[in-house]
């Protein structure tokens, strides 16, 4: 099983008592989902952690089970078919998938928040956002009054202008920066001490997304609250995070302190995906795609499910899935790792 | 809002004038001479081009058209030609009792079917899908007549709990009017609750499958918050307009139904005009028919933008 220690930390230990209601880290470990009873493992022993006040950027190509993994941490996977059928996460002391559903439900939207990708799709078009937002509130136990004006509050803090007036305005009348804007007052208007972004930024325009990247690193410094940056994104991740776990078919491939992983990235994936990323990839080189495709659910290799497409692989990678090491302060699940490259530098 | 109606409205006139244009050419089209009905037993030729000459019936058509159209929009619509009855007069007495009709059975179909459609959405594929299904599938199945023949004979007959028929008008004796217009409300109800239920079921179907109804989930909301005010919500539009369209089919009458229950609506007017060769009576109930179909579709225009934000600020 998959160690979190070796990203350094261990998160979510600590009793409840101890923490204030702000703090929150979430501690990962083994989590693992199949697609239908005893089908393909969609995500297979995934581990990761984040301490309060952090960002951890979880990052891979779409398809790679990112979005499935954030359900899963809320209790909300599409079940059926998805399945979780192993795995820890441990929150304030406790073990999310060991509570019972009601109490799953009353952190979720209070102490664990999300926010997703879509804000057009996500919010619904037939209430106003100061009426779904105040909603929120209302559930974290302000009566309605209070709700609104704590609604109203939160829409000023994400840097809508006139937020009295736009808590009368439905989704579609805003524009696209504005509705995730409103997506994201939603998500923290209980203050939440964990939230989960799924591609928060990936709908927008870019300057857009900029801008709304800088919005939740600020109202997160603010809270101190623990990040889950979900991105497929590299340029995101060198931006925003503080760990990174690089997915790759429902496997966490490379897991560590970000900065480590960018600067020399020991996954051939990992390597790959910083190819393909404008100002990541080699200096002055060409952006390269990585060739090929991830592989579907059903359809998933035996071994290193990253074999078909790795520039280094060998005959042993199909053989078995490849074990975590530890090299440079992070974890990393490739039989070649350490990578020529970091040899040959290191020599 | 008033602009979206008024828009609507707008639209409605041309099928308004097609529908009155296809009304009057109906009494041209039935076959018999309808001035030989007028004369009765006179048969002299003078009475009889008199007759034509009074009507106008030797102008050209589309003149023809337009003397009753004009008549028409002042609220004359010939008479009766059996009872010599202002057809206004007599629609005026039968569409109460038919909206009455319409109503009870619409609220019997919305009550029955609206709450199955969901429960089978969110139960789906389970025992309770299952048996929503087949509620509506023997709803659909089994005849009016049938159904409304065992009704008399079980609760009117054998258990004497309800009349049979009887009818009075509800501003004479209210509960004696609610008493006899249950069983045939439930007959016709329980034929479009079936309808409705699967309308329902798809549309609530189709909603919960929304990112919404995730996010409302990820809010920490009850399941049946989500449910009742998130999903159904958006779900509504197509039941309402579903439900308009039924209440527009049961403005026409239901033939059977209050042949059955000897209830005096336009199902049964329209069936004593077509065989008595009453035309101005077929064509003011034809008329009013069709009229209310369009204004249930302009209403359900207008349901449909109140439950919905985005069509109220289309241009
Ligand atoms: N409801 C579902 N039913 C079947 N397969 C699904 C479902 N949701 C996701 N998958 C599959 O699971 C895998 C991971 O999906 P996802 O978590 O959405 O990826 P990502 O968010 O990284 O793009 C993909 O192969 C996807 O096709
Ligand atoms: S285990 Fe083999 S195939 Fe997998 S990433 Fe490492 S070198 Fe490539
Ligand atoms: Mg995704």
């Amino acid at each position: 099983m998959n160690d979190p220690v070796s990203t350094g930390k261990q998160w979510g230990a600590q009793s409840a008592g101890a923490l204030s209601r702000g703090a929150g880290g979430l501690s990962v470990e083994g989590l693992t989902v199949t697609l239908g009873a005893g089908g393909p493992a969609v995500i297979d022993a995934a581990s990761f952690a984040v301490g309060p006040g952090e960002t951890l950027c979880v990052v891979g190509e779409s398809g790679c089970g990112k979005s499935l993994t954030a359900l899963a941490l809320m209790g909300l996977l599409p079940s059926p078919p998805m399945r979780r059928v192993a795995g820890r996460a441990l929150f304030q002391g406790r073990d999310l998938f060991q509570l019972p559903p009601a109490e799953m439900r009353a952190l979720r939207g209070d102490l664990i928040a999300m926010i997703f990708q879509e804000p057009m799709t996500a919010l619904n078009p037939a209430f106003t956002i100061g009426d779904q937002i105040a909603e929120a509130a209302r559930r974290g136990g302000l009566a309605p009054a209070a709700a609104n004006a704590r609604a109203r509050e939160m829409l000023g803090r994400v840097g809508i202008p006139d937020p009295a007036a736009r808590m009368a305005a439905f989704p579609h009348q805003l524009s696209g920066g504005m509705r995730q804007r409103a997506m994201i007052a939603m998500a923290l208007v209980n203050d939440p001490a964990l939230v989960i972004a799924d591609e928060p930024t990936t709908a927008l325009d870019v300057t857009i997304q900029a801008q709304v990247l800088d919005l939740m690193r600020a109202l997160q410094r603010e809270s101190g609250a623990a990040l889950i940056l979900i991105t497929h994104d590299l340029g995101v991740v060198a931006e925003m995070a503080s760990d990174v776990a690089v997915m790759y078919a429902g496997r966490v491939v490379e897991a560590g302190p970000a900065e480590r992983v960018l600067r020399d990235p020991q996954h051939p994936y990992t390597l790959g995906l910083m190819a393909s990323t404008p100002g990541l990839g080699p200096a002055g080189g060409r952006l390269a795609a990585i060739p090929g495709l991830v592989p579907a659910a059903e359809a998933m290799p035996p071994g290193c499910r990253f074999a078909p497409r790795c520039p280094f692989a060998e005959g042993a990678c199909a053989a078995a899935p490849p074990p975590d090491v530890e090299i440079d302060g992070r974890r990393v699940a490739c039989i070649r790792a350490p990578l020529e490259t970091l040899a040959g530098r290191a020599a | 809002m008033t602009r979206f109606i008024l828009r609507r409205l707008l639209i409605a006139i041309p099928t308004v004038i097609l529908i009155s244009v296809f009304v009057f050419l109906l009494q041209k089209l039935l076959p018999g001479d309808p001035v030989l009905a007028l004369a009765g037993e006179e048969r002299d030729p003078e009475t009889l081009a008199f007759l034509r000459e009074k009507y106008r019936l030797n102008d050209p058509l589309p003149m023809q058209y337009l003397y009753w159209a004009q008549a028409a929009l002042q609220g004359d619509l010939g008479i009766s030609l059996r009872t010599r009855q202002p057809v206004l007069e007599l629609i005026g007495e039968k569409l109460p009792v038919t909206l009455q009709l319409a109503v009870m059975s619409l609220t019997v179909a919305v009550a029955i079917g609206a709450p199955m459609g969901v429960l089978a959405a969110v139960k789906k594929g389970t025992f309770w899908d299952w048996i929503a299904n087949a509620v509506a599938l023997s709803g659909l199945s089994i005849p009016n007549f049938w159904l409304g023949i065992m009704l008399i004979l079980l609760v009117s007959v054998n258990l004497g709990w309800l009349p049979a028929s009887g009818y009075r008008p509800l501003s004479e004796d209210f509960w004696q009017s609610i008493r006899t217009m249950l069983m045939p409300a439930f007959v016709l109800g329980t034929g479009l609750a079936a309808a409705l239920m699967r309308h329902t079921r798809s549309a609530m179907l189709g909603v919960l499958r929304m990112d919404y109804v995730r996010t409302a989930r990820a809010k920490g909301l009850s399941e049946r918050r989500v449910i009742l005010r998130h999903a159904l919500r958006n779900a509504l539009g197509p039941v309402v307009t579903v439900s308009a369209l039924l209440f527009g089919e049961l403005l026409a009458g239901a033939v059977l139904t209050e042949q059955i229950f000897t209830i005096p609506g336009f199902g049964k007017a329209i069936v004593d005009a077509v065989f008595n060769r009453d035309y101005a009576v077929v064509q003011g109930v034809v008329l009013v028919t069709a009229l209310a179909f369009i204004a249930m579709n302009l209403l359900a225009d207008v349901a449909q933008a109140l439950l919905n934000p985005r069509l109220r600020d289309a241009p």
